[in-house]
């Protein structure tokens, strides 16, 4: 008996069901072109930004250098740079969620993340500045990293760090660096602190005290501002 | 991307992809096959039909299950019952035997083989053209078995099955179970269009009286033997038809033991039919959409289902094992946790292509839903619809659990080769 095969019903119905899938994942790309654009934009901004700090940083230091300065210009000073670094935190966060779930165009978040990393660089520079200028603002941590694969203590470093973090919030601005970035200035950061590839996880706490792999109690031994406050 | 996300993503697209596939494919063939079916008319020529009731210890529900059945319309010269007590321990036997003082029916005692073999032992009574099998805790509508006639429309049509449904609903395991066989009948209504029916359930399958005595009767099956007939029938190219007026009312597992059990044997005793008796059949063109697209389906479709629940439960697991290590590494601080946390709310961070073909996919469901509940002449209203849909989803996201625990059961004793035998699943 001669049992029938639908071969057109099961083609129909491929191009449809590939129709219907494709037309999420059309939907998904235009989604992601929205957000790598608003993530450059936000970046250019953070950049903008961290120039005009710069310049209240000239300003703050011929204030201080002419003796006109009171606590009001520190102040200022300070809640400027937590302000917008906290900014620039908020647009890492996004980018790291962007990434997590991008299908396409995974190179082109490569490229903001070394933006990223310059754009840190920066505000760690201004943030030592902002330390010498207006002394016991905050303590600093340089933290470098790489892959899990390279290196699997770092995710539970990360998430001690986080903890800090969470912990003693504006006290405390933690930089972290892919030590394997081919960003110029992330590589003279770990030559000037002496870091190779192969110790990470490593801790520079307010320019001086070197950790390797630490956990929350060990890393606050070294915290003078935070723990004060 | 680490590597077990990068699994995971490709993973559930695939399960999506097939999903969507399968639901497209159903709502293809409901259109192609929407008008009518023509139906023989009975009025004139009204033929014999025997129901056999294998019971085994079945005290409290032989009664009512007489009574729906000899309340049935349908001429009583031409309906005939056989009563094959498999055996039982309890007062079956004797409650059955009170009740030939109200109607007229063949009781049978026999030791207790197995339901297959009552079933055998009831068919070699059969007389008249036309038998059908009913579980004793069923009832019958009263125009049931008048209905299941109607669909004998050719010579090759051997069985035909009718609308189940639930009798007792009384928790959210049988709410959710009722929906599922609604929307089972609802698939086989079009799945017989197409003649890719595997299984003809117990209570009031109907069967040509010829067919199967030259097919030998029923066999163990194991320990499913509607579903080893009905791959019998198949293989031997005879249709199976989903009645879509005939209803029955079966009870089913009220406490989660029950359940499993059951499903397990069903599971089991397809997966068994399928892979090692029947397995001829497997992407053989003989067998038309049955061999090429269905059968392989029934085979692949434990697999894909413990699949998916098992990626979704990995998922719950690891975000559950991150959160927990980071309370663990910084020593169970809630308090500093719970302090910091911040509603971070971007629209952007969506994941918008699961969004897209999600929300698809749910209209399809929702459609899907509606019309089984149509079909099983059952209106509902928007309302009704939309709640019967998150029940339909409760099922998906909770039940699913189970079933994958089940499927993983089925496999496990079928790479063992456990030849277990019936469950008690009530």
């Amino acid at each position: 008996m001669h049992r029938e095969i639908h071969k057109s019903r099961h083609i129909t119905v491929l191009i449809i069901a590939t129709i219907i899938f494709l037309l999420g994942i059309l939907v998904g790309a235009q989604v992601e072109q929205f957000r790598l654009e608003k993530l450059e934009r936000e970046f250019r901004e953070q950049s903008r930004i961290s120039d005009e700090m710069q310049a209240e940083i000239e300003y703050i230091n011929y204030l201080l250098d002419s003796q006109r300065n009171n606590g009001y210009s520190c102040q200022l000073l300070v809640n400027s740079y937590l302000d917008s670094i906290k900014r620039l935190d908020d647009i890492v966060f996004s980018l790291e969620r962007y990434e997590s779930s991008a299908i396409t165009r995974l190179e082109d978040y490569s490229l903001i993340k070394e933006n990223y990393f310059n754009l840190q660089t920066r505000y760690y520079i201004l943030g030592n500045r902002v330390n010498s200028l207006c002394p016991n603002s905050f303590d600093t941590i340089l933290y470098f990293y790489t892959n899990e694969k390279d290196c699997p203590e770092c995710e539970d470093q990360g998430l001690f760090l986080d903890h800090i973090k969470r912990k003693h919030q504006n006290n405390v601005m933690i930089f972290s660096f892919d030590i394997q970035s081919s960003v110029t200035i992330v590589s003279m950061l770990s030559n000037n602190n002496q870091v190779k590839s192969y110790e990470v996880p490593t801790l520079i706490i307010n320019g001086e005290n070197r950790l390797d792999f630490s956990n929350v109690e060990i890393i606050e031994q070294f915290l003078e501002i935070s723990m004060e406050n | 991307m680490a590597l077990d996300d990068a699994i995971i993503k490709y993973t559930v697209w695939a399960l999506y992809f097939i999903s969507l596939y399968l639901l497209i494919y159903w709502l293809f063939v409901m259109f192609e096959y929407n008008s009518p079916t023509p139906k023989r008319s009975i009025i004139n020529k009204e033929e014999g039909v025997t129901i056999i009731l294998p019971m085994w210890n079945e005290e409290e529900n032989i009664g009512p299950t007489l009574d729906s059945l000899f309340n049935s319309v349908y001429p009583k010269d031409k309906l005939h019952v056989i009563v094959v007590d498999d055996g039982s321990t309890d007062n079956s036997y004797n409650v059955a035997k009170e009740y030939q003082k109200k109607y007229t029916f063949k009781l049978i005692k026999q030791k207790n083989g197995g339901k297959y073999t009552a079933l055998n032992k009831g068919l070699e009574s059969v007389k008249t053209p036309y038998f059908a099998c009913l579980d004793v805790d069923g009832y019958v509508d009263k125009y049931a078995i008048r209905n299941i006639q109607k669909e004998f429309t050719n010579e090759n049509i051997a069985a035909v099955m009718p609308i189940m449904k639930v009798a007792e609903q009384k928790n959210m395991l049988q709410k959710v179970q009722s929906l599922e066989y609604i929307l089972n009948v609802f698939l086989k209504f079009f799945i017989s269009k197409i003649n890719c029916v595997h299984v003809t359930p117990g209570p009031l399958s109907t069967y040509r009286t010829d067919v199967v005595k030259k097919l030998g009767g029923f066999i163990k099956g194991y320990n499913v033997e509607d579903l080893e007939m009905a791959l019998r029938l198949q293989s031997q190219h005879y249709e199976i038809k989903q009645s879509s007026d005939a209803i029955i009312y079966t009870k089913c597992p009220a406490t989660l033991k029950g359940f499993i059990a059951q499903r397990l044997r069903w599971y089991l005793g397809s997966m068994r039919n399928v892979l090692i008796t029947y397995r001829f059949m497997i992407f053989n063109r003989k067998y038309g959409e049955f061999g090429i697209f269905y059968i392989p389906f029934v085979a692949l479709n434990g697999l894909l289902g413990f699949i998916g629940v098992a990626l979704v439960s990995y998922l719950v697991i690891r975000s559950i094992y991150r959160t927990l290590k980071y309370w663990y590494l910084t020593n169970f601080d809630f308090a500093t946790y719970i302090s910091s946390l911040t509603l971070n709310f971007d629209i952007l961070a969506f994941n918008f292509q699961m969004i897209v073909t999600g929300f698809i996919l749910y209209l399809i469901i929702f459609l899907y839903v509606y019309l089984g509940y149509i079909n099983a002449k059952e209106r509902l209203n928007i309302k009704g619809t939309i709640s019967k849909t998150f029940l339909f989803l409760y099922f998906f996201f909770v039940l699913k659990f189970i079933l994958a625990y089940i499927w993983f059961k089925v496999f496990y004793r079928l790479i063992k080769g456990d030849t277990n035998v019936w469950i008690k699943s009530k």
